[in-house]
Order: C-alpha cells, then sequence, then structure tokens
C-alpha cells in the first residue's frame, strides 16, 4: 500500500511536469515566433530568417517540433542565451546553488523560528506576548518582502554598515583560504537571507501557533499532565511533534511564494542565483533563459510538493496504516 | 446578508474596524490622489533625492519629482489592479468550482486537474512570464494576475459544492426535473456565495502585493504611477544607498497597509462565512 | 484513628468557578478505600470539571477552591491536594491518583508508541533503575488482558475497546489507591461496555483500587459502584448507596432520571426525557436550581434546598424529602414544555 500511495503521487507529479513542458512550449513558441523580431530588421535577408528558423526548428510542424523541446528539454539542452549565447543550462547550472544556498537558509531559519514562536504564541494565548507575536507577523505578511529587503539595507548597510547590501563576494577581493572565502559568503548572505526569513516567518508563525492551539485542547495533553509530567515536557515532547506535522503539508503550500520571494530578493540583493537570472532575462527581453527558469522553478516546486508529502509520510505514523 | 450582522461584523472588532478604515482611506487617496497632491507627480527637478522639507513633505525623488504627490497617485493603481484582478480570479475561480463540483465526472476530473496545475505552479513565475511575453500594460497586469491566482478560490468553491449538491433542496430540486442551469443558479451559487466573497477579498490583498513585485521587476505599466514602480524606481537609483528613506519607506509602508487592512478584512468574512457554512451543511 | 475507617479522599465546598459564575458549586464528597462512587447527571451538570478539579487539572480560566483532602495507604500524614502547587500536584498525579478518560480515542499520543508511553509514565514515578520499564508495561497490558505486542503498536492501530483497556493498564502504572474514570465505556460498543465494566470491577476487588464513576448513564453506574451520587447545575442532589438511590429516590431528578432507564421485564414504553435542559451557569435560578423543571415544585422551592440525610445514609437536597410516595403527575411536567434543548 505504501508503493501505490508514493507511485500515486510520483505520478501525479510528473502528469504536473508534463502539463508545465507543454504549457511552456506552447507559451514560447506557439505565441510568438522567437525568429519574427529578427526578421524585422533591414540586414536580415530572407534566406537568413529561414536558416535560423531552420536552426530553432520551426519549419517542422507543431508535434515535431513539440517532441524535439521535449527531448532537447530532457537532456538539458534550454537553447542559447539570446544575451550571452552561452548555452541556458550552463547559466542555470551555475545559479542553481547560489538559490539553493539563500532559499534553504532561509527556509531552514523561518521554519525553527516560526514554530519556535508558533509554541510560545499558543502556550501563552491571549497573553501580551501572544498578540505582540501575531500583530508582528501579520505586519511581515502583509510586507512586499522586496521592501522589508530595502529596510535591511537601509538599516544594516547604510546606517549602520555592519553587512554588505549586494552580491556574493566583495568584488576583487583576492582570499588565502577557502575559509575566508565562506565567511565572506555567509557575511553576504545575511542581509538577503534575513529578509527570507522575515517574508516566511509570519506564514509558519500562524500555521504553528494554530496547529498548537489545536493540539493544546486534545484529551491527550490532558491525560499527559494527569501522569505528573511537567508540563514543559507535555509541550516539547507531546504536543509539539503532534502540531509539527501540519506544519510539513501547509508549509509546502508556500514553496511557491518561496520561488516568488527568491526573484524579488535576489534582484534586490543582486544575489547571483536564478532569481536575479530571471530579472536580467526580463530586462533583456531574453526568453530563453525566461523560459529556462520558469521550467526550473515549476520542477523545482512540483518537486519539493512531492518531498513534503514524503516527509510527512514519514513522520506521521497514521498515514502509514491508511 | 443583514444589516445588524453585517454592522458587527465589519464594526464589531478592531479588525473589522481598522480595515475598513484603512480601506476607507485609500479608497478616497486613488480617487482625489491627484486632485490634492502638491506637485505633478512626474515632474522632474533639479532637487534631486531632497530630504523632507517644508516644500515637500516627504522629499524628492532621482528625478526630483515630489514623493508625495507620487504616493498619491499611485493609490489608484493599486486598488484598480487589486480589485479588478481579484474579480477576475473570483469569476474564474467561482465557474471552475462550480462546474466541477456540479458536475463531477470528466469535468471534474479535467477542471479539477487544471485546479491543481495553477496551485502548483509558482505563481510569480508564472506571472513574470505571461506579463513579459505581453506589453506590459494596466489591462495585462490585471489580466495575468486575474489568471493565475484563481485557484484557491476554485477548489474551496468545489468542495463547498459538492456538499450543497447532495443537500436535500438540491435533490427535491433535480427530482422536480429543474433543469442544471435553474439549481446552479438557485441554489448552489446563492449558497457558494458567501464563500466566494470572503476568498475573493483575500485574494484582493494577493492582487496588490503581486501588482507590486511585477511593478518592482520592471514589468508595471511603465505609463504611470504605482507604490510599486515607485520602489522600482528607488531600487535602480540607488535610492537606499543615498540613505533615501523618505523614498523607499512611503511607498511600501502604503502597500503593507492596503494589504494588511484587505487581509483583515478578509478573515473577518471568512470567519464570519465559515461556522454558518458548517452549521447548515452539518 | 483506625486506619481502616479513615477516608480516601474527602472533598469539602468544592467550587469551580469561571469569571463571576459557578460551574461547580460547593460539592462534598467522601471516599473510603476500595469504594466504588458513581457521579452521574446529564451533560453540562460539572462531573468532568469535578473529576479535573480533583486533580487540579483544570484549563485556563477555570479557577478552584474548596479543601480537598488525600489519605494514600502506606502515606503517614494526609495530603492537601488544595494546598499543593503545581510542582506538589505532579508528584501526587498517576502515583496517587489517575485518571481514564472519555473516548480512549484521543487519550493517547498519536504519534508515539504504546510503550514508550507507558515508559514514560513509569519511569516518572518510580527510582531509577528500580523497575525494569519492558517487564512492567507487559505486566500491565497482561492485567487488562492484552498481549504485550500491543505496546510496539500506535493507538490508531488499536481498536476502541483495545485503547480503553491500554488507557486503563495505563492508569494502574504507578498503582495509584483511586481512579477516576469519566465516561469510560461511552465510545464503544455495547459488548465492549460490558467487558470493560467487567475489567474495572475485577482490578478494584484484586487491587483494592477505589474507583470515581463519572457517567451520564445510570445502568453503568448500577452494575459497577458502591454508592452514588447525583449531580444537577454544579451540586449534588442526592447521593446514597447504590440500591437506597435505586430502589428508594428522594429528589425529583434522580427519579426522573431512573424514569428514563429500560428495564428488563418492565414496562415497554420508557418515560419521556426530561423537557427542558439544564440551566444555564451564567442565569442560575434563584432558589431550588431544578425548580424550573420540576413537576412537584411548590413556593417553598423559591428557598434553596440543602444536602440533609433524609434516609440512613441517604441524603437529598429536596424540601419535600423524604418522599413517601410520588404524586402522580401530567407527564410532561406542564412547568417545563417549553421547548427541549436538542443534544
Amino acid at each position: 500500500m505504501n508503493a501505490r500511495w508514493l507511485a500515486g503521487k510520483l505520478g501525479a507529479a510528473l502528469l504536473t511536469l508534463v502539463f508545465v513542458l507543454i504549457f511552456n512550449f506552447f507559451l514560447f513558441r506557439g505565441i510568438g515566433d522567437p525568429t519574427a523580431e529578427l526578421a524585422r530588421l533591414p540586414q536580415s535577408t530572407p534566406e537568413e530568417v529561414e536558416k535560423l528558423r531552420a536552426s530553432y526548428g520551426l519549419d517542422k510542424p507543431l508535434l515535431g517540433q513539440f517532441t524535439d523541446y521535449a527531448g532537447d528539454t530532457l537532456t538539458f539542452d534550454l537553447g542559447i542565451s539570446q544575451d550571452t549565447r552561452e548555452p541556458v543550462w550552463d547559466e542555470i547550472k551555475e545559479a542553481i546553488p547560489w538559490t539553493l544556498l539563500l532559499v534553504g537558509t532561509g527556509t531552514l531559519l523561518a521554519t525553527v523560528i516560526g514554530a519556535w514562536l508558533g509554541v510560545v504564541a499558543a502556550t501563552k494565548r491571549g497573553k501580551r506576548t501572544d498578540e505582540g507575536l501575531l500583530s508582528f507577523s501579520l505586519f511581515t505578511y502583509s510586507a512586499p518582502e522586496y521592501w522589508i529587503g530595502i529596510l535591511l539595507i537601509l538599516v544594516f548597510a547604510v546606517a549602520i554598515p555592519i553587512f554588505p547590501a549586494g552580491q556574493q563576494v566583495t568584488p576583487g577581493e583576492d582570499f588565502s583560504t577557502w575559509l575566508a572565502e565562506a565567511a565572506d559568503v555567509l557575511n553576504h548572505l545575511v542581509l538577503p537571507a534575513a529578509a527570507m526569513t522575515l517574508m516566511l516567518l509570519g506564514q509558519y508563525f500562524l500555521i504553528m501557533r494554530s496547529s498548537m492551539v489545536d493540539v493544546l485542547t486534545e484529551d491527550f495533553v490532558t491525560v499527559k499532565r494527569a501522569t505528573g509530567l511537567p508540563w514543559h515536557r507535555v509541550v516539547s515532547h507531546h504536543a509539539v511533534p503532534n502540531a509539527l506535522l501540519p506544519l510539513v503539508t501547509l508549509a509546502a503550500i508556500q514553496f511557491g511564494a518561496i520561488a516568488g520571494g527568491a526573484i524579488t530578493i535576489e534582484t534586490l540583493f543582486s544575489w547571483p542565483g536564478l532569481g536575479d537570472l530571471t530579472y536580467q532575462a526580463i530586462i533583456d527581453k531574453n526568453f530563453p533563459v525566461l523560459q529556462g527558469t520558469f521550467l526550473v522553478f515549476s520542477i523545482a516546486v512540483i518537486f519539493a510538493n512531492l518531498l513534503a508529502d514524503c516527509l510527512y509520510f514519514a513522520i506521521d505514523p497514521r498515514v502509514k496504516a491508511t | 446578508m443583514t444589516a445588524a450582522r453585517a454592522k458587527e461584523l465589519l464594526l464589531g472588532s478592531w479588525q473589522g474596524r481598522f480595515g475598513l478604515a484603512v480601506l476607507a482611506f485609500f479608497i478616497l487617496m486613488a480617487i482625489f490622489g491627484d486632485a490634492i497632491a502638491p506637485y505633478n507627480p512626474e515632474a522632474s527637478s533639479l532637487d534631486v533625492l531632497a530630504p523632507p522639507s517644508s516644500e515637500h513633505l516627504l522629499g524628492t525623488t532621482e528625478s526630483g519629482a515630489d514623493v508625495l504627490s507620487q504616493l498619491l497617485a499611485g493609490a489608484r493603481i493599486s486598488i484598480v489592479v487589486g480589485f479588478a484582478a481579484a474579480i477576475i480570479s473570483a469569476v474564474i475561480g467561482a465557474t471552475v468550482g462550480l462546474l466541477s463540483g456540479y458536475f463531477g465526472g470528466w469535468t471534474d476530473r479535467i477542471l479539477d486537474g487544471l485546479d491543481n496545475w495553477f496551485l502548483v505552479i509558482p505563481t510569480l513565475p508564472l506571472m513574470i512570464v505571461l506579463s513579459s511575453l505581453l506589453s506590459p500594460s494596466l489591462g495585462v497586469l490585471i489580466l495575468v494576475i486575474g489568471i493565475t491566482s484563481w485557484a484557491g478560490t476554485g477548489r474551496i468553491v468545489r468542495s463547498q459544492v459538492l456538499t450543497l449538491r447532495e443537500r436535500a433542496f438540491v435533490e427535491r430540486a433535480r427530482a422536480l426535473g429543474a433543469g442544471h442551469g435553474y439549481i446552479i443558479r438557485t441554489h448552489i451559487l446563492p449558497n457558494a456565495l458567501p464563500l466566494i466573497f470572503a476568498n475573493t477579498v483575500l485574494i484582493v490583498a494577493v492582487a496588490i502585493l503581486s501588482e507590486s513585485a511585477l511593478a518592482f521587476l520592471g514589468l508595471g505599466d511603465p505609463t504611470q504611477i504605482s507604490w510599486g514602480t515607485m520602489l522600482e524606481n528607488a531600487f535602480t537609483s540607488d535610492a537606499p544607498s543615498a540613505e533615501a528613506w523618505w523614498y523607499v519607506v512611503p511607498p511600501g509602508l502604503c502597500i503593507t497597509l492596503l494589504v494588511l487592512a484587505v487581509a483583515l478584512l478578509g478573515y473577518r468574512f471568512e470567519e464570519y462565512v465559515n461556522p454558518r457554512l458548517q452549521e447548515r451543511s452539518g | 484513628m483506625n486506619a481502616g475507617s479513615q477516608p480516601l479522599l474527602e472533598v469539602s465546598d468544592l467550587r469551580v468557578t469561571t469569571g463571576d459564575h459557578a460551574i461547580v458549586d460547593g460539592v462534598d464528597l467522601s471516599l473510603a478505600p476500595g469504594e466504588a462512587l458513581g457521579l452521574a447527571g446529564e451533560s453540562g451538570c460539572g462531573k468532568t470539571t469535578t473529576a479535573l478539579s480533583l486533580m487540579k487539572l483544570l484549563p485556563d480560566g477555570l479557577e478552584q477552591s474548596g479543601s480537598m483532602i488525600l489519605h494514600p495507604p502506606g502515606v503517614p500524614e494526609p495530603i492537601n491536594l488544595d494546598r499543593r502547587t503545581e510542582t506538589g500536584m505532579r508528584y501526587v498525579r498517576w502515583r496517587h491518583i489517575s485518571l481514564v478518560f472519555q473516548g480512549a480515542m484521543n487519550s493517547l499520543d498519536p504519534v508515539r508508541k504504546i510503550n514508550s508511553q507507558f515508559a514514560e509514565a513509569i519511569r516518572l514515578h518510580a527510582p531509577r533503575g528500580s523497575v525494569d520499564v519492558g517487564e512492567k508495561t507487559g505486566e500491565l497490558l497482561a492485567t487488562v488482558g492484552l498481549p504485550a505486542a500491543i505496546g510496539g503498536r500506535y493507538a490508531h492501530q488499536l481498536s476502541g475497546g483495545q485503547r480503553q483497556r491500554v488507557m486503563i493498564a495505563l492508569a494502574l502504572a504507578c498503582g495509584p489507591s483511586l481512579v477516576i474514570a469519566d465516561e469510560p465505556t461511552t465510545a464503544l460498543d455495547v459488548v465492549m461496555q460490558a467487558q470493560v465494566l467487567q475489567l474495572l470491577e475485577r482490578l478494584r476487588e484484586q487491587l483494592g483500587l477505589a474507583l470515581i464513576l463519572i457517567t451520564h448513564d445510570l445502568g453503568v453506574l448500577a452494575e459497577t459502584c458502591d454508592r452514588i451520587a447525583i449531580m444537577y447545575a454544579g451540586r449534588i442532589v442526592e447521593t446514597g448507596t447504590v440500591e437506597s438511590v435505586f430502589v428508594d429516590p428522594q429528589h425529583p431528578y434522580t427519579k426522573r432520571l431512573l424514569a428514563t432507564l429500560p428495564v428488563i421485564g418492565g414496562a415497554r414504553e420508557l418515560a419521556a426525557p426530561i423537557p427542558g435542559g439544564p440551566p444555564d451557569p451564567t442565569a442560575m435560578p434563584e432558589g431550588c436550581r431544578f425548580a424550573p423543571r420540576c413537576p412537584y415544585a411548590a413556593p417553598e422551592c423559591a428557598a434553596d434546598p440543602a444536602l440533609r440525610e433524609v434516609k440512613p445514609a441517604h441524603s437529598a437536597a429536596c424540601h419535600f424529602a423524604p418522599w413517601s410516595s410520588w404524586p402522580a403527575v401530567a407527564d410532561p411536567a406542564p412547568a417545563a414544555t417549553a421547548e427541549a434543548v436538542p443534544e
């Protein structure tokens, strides 16, 4: 039964992915002929345009074009960047680790801090701590994440210049050891990761808080207290593990928002990840790169959702039984 | 909804009163903003990135324009895009949810699959792709946000319709030979409407944030000033490094307050709608 | 004083309040070692609140007062529960008093195995290394007729009856002298109910446990208890031996409650449930709280009746007790035809 459940999830993810491919294909090739703009240039001859069309495979029928596209994509051939003339995949490949570093740090911090604050607020429900945390999370939830980033720059990079305001390493710096370089990267990571954390914190906090509030009304919490367990142990050993379960599934809903946040925050901090790459592609109307980053973002979110399902499956004993 | 209940809903809590007051403030700003603006919001001057003074209460931009005037003029785009996109999203979401939940079978499988797909696909990247293919304008912005934000509404409406469909009055209508259109119009839609409404209010908040993010990324309407484009201009002209807090703080704060107000109202509606629905369907 | 005649638990004037109204309003209870006391009443009468307050486990917002003295066997000094702090209570809980909750479905932590929940409770009260936790768990499960292998499972993998047995075994983990069981059979089918009740009775005999059994089902009490207390609107309105109360009730409320019980070989038709609902704790009636629903209500009932002994070992809080006969009344009572509160 476990295998069937997993196969079902995997199948659904793959189907979603196929539709992303179809969508991506029609969006860029169906709507606009990428050579149309070139054809409008006065110096291009009809033969040249035809050759270009052939090089894009545009002379074939649509279905043939799609199978070509799907085949290319599956072999990591995402075309050539109009801007740098480099393969799009090479640019994406370089950007992915930076995005993972930023998104991973931000998500991790937001989950840990958000869950912790959620527990604190739920156990102090209705008190001043709770209300303060609720107001703070509502504020960060409502504020655009890039604006929070701008505020962070204003305070911690300009007014009190303790952290760099942009990029991933100090330009022109010659590092003696990899450790010194890592420390420099970490120093550059602080503000963008803080912006990412603040963007996600509110949601995670609210989810954990309401989940905790629900769990604390359950009979087993009273029973555990009745056995003589100290309250802090009832919370940490019984209430929190139960309350964390919804956090995992509901956090999955946030993966799309994380991708969005990566774009604006990386843009703001010139962080050389997929988001910054996307921004450059928007500015330069560099469609092959835009198509590539959209594909990668979609795959990442689909994959992250699948991972959350598996994680939930692994940590909730009740799912296995059904 | 009776008047007394509406009053209790909107004025019975600080969330309702705050939300309503702030929303009313910004709607007034959207209507009269450019009329009361002290300067032409786009007029540049040599007084570049000047801090707040008696002449320019919120200082000036990198081109010497008055920040306060831009702020007043920018309210309109946020409000218009937020509400218009949310309405489009509500129409699509409600239609998909209604048809999917009411007819079931293959209709449901296809529409629910579509809904799930939009639910999974990251929204901002999708909006970016759509709006960079179309040339940026107010209409494109509204359309793009509207057609990418409906999946949540669709899902909620579908599950609500699934329970409504099995209810006695619908069964009765069907037994009496009522047509699908009639049943949907008279029994299903009116009962799902409060939920659709509450959800749409929450979408307004999401749409306002989406507009600001797209504008910040340079995909806003280039001919109009919005709070998002103000932040984009501030960012590209490196205003934060120049410590021009008067330029970057106000537009972001306006977005935050407007989103907060709308979201609080949305939660109030949702709270109000949900227990009643549970009670009636239980 | 002879230790055998000393009560195990003495509760006097127990009150539980929230804001300015009382949910439990001056309850006195006394329980001998090994005795089984049944606490009965409609839902919302304060039964569960009373049970939780005996262990000082009331949720936030509820305040309790009144004296509660426990004399556990083998402990020289009586324990003043009402004076104990939260930390002090932790040593009393489970070691002296344990709890079996209604609907054992949610009484066990769903994400921890049964074994680990037993180990946690056992270790909490036994000196380190004095007990082999695995062995003890096996013994406890065997006591309630379950194989030791059950310990390796999660709560959701057990049937309702198994879960309730596990819960009872867990309640015995630290050798308490008093078990409070709150609706222990409510969520179970009839066969399981009988089995769980038999189990409780057997354990009580074997281990000399005192039991406070809380239920709305008087039939359950008749089978299991020595003594019975009927609660209405936060107060005990009648208490006595099971036999005395069942055969010769002395409060109109008890009389009506008993009339709703099916009797084998008795009349086919059951009496209608008592019309009206329990009073709203924020707006308690003046005088006798049952008067608005009472078919025998009279002008005297405007004064608050005290709980007094009306027969040997049998008390009731009714101005007209002892009742020698029950005059016939129109059914349902005209005083309370208003509207039956839906369950």
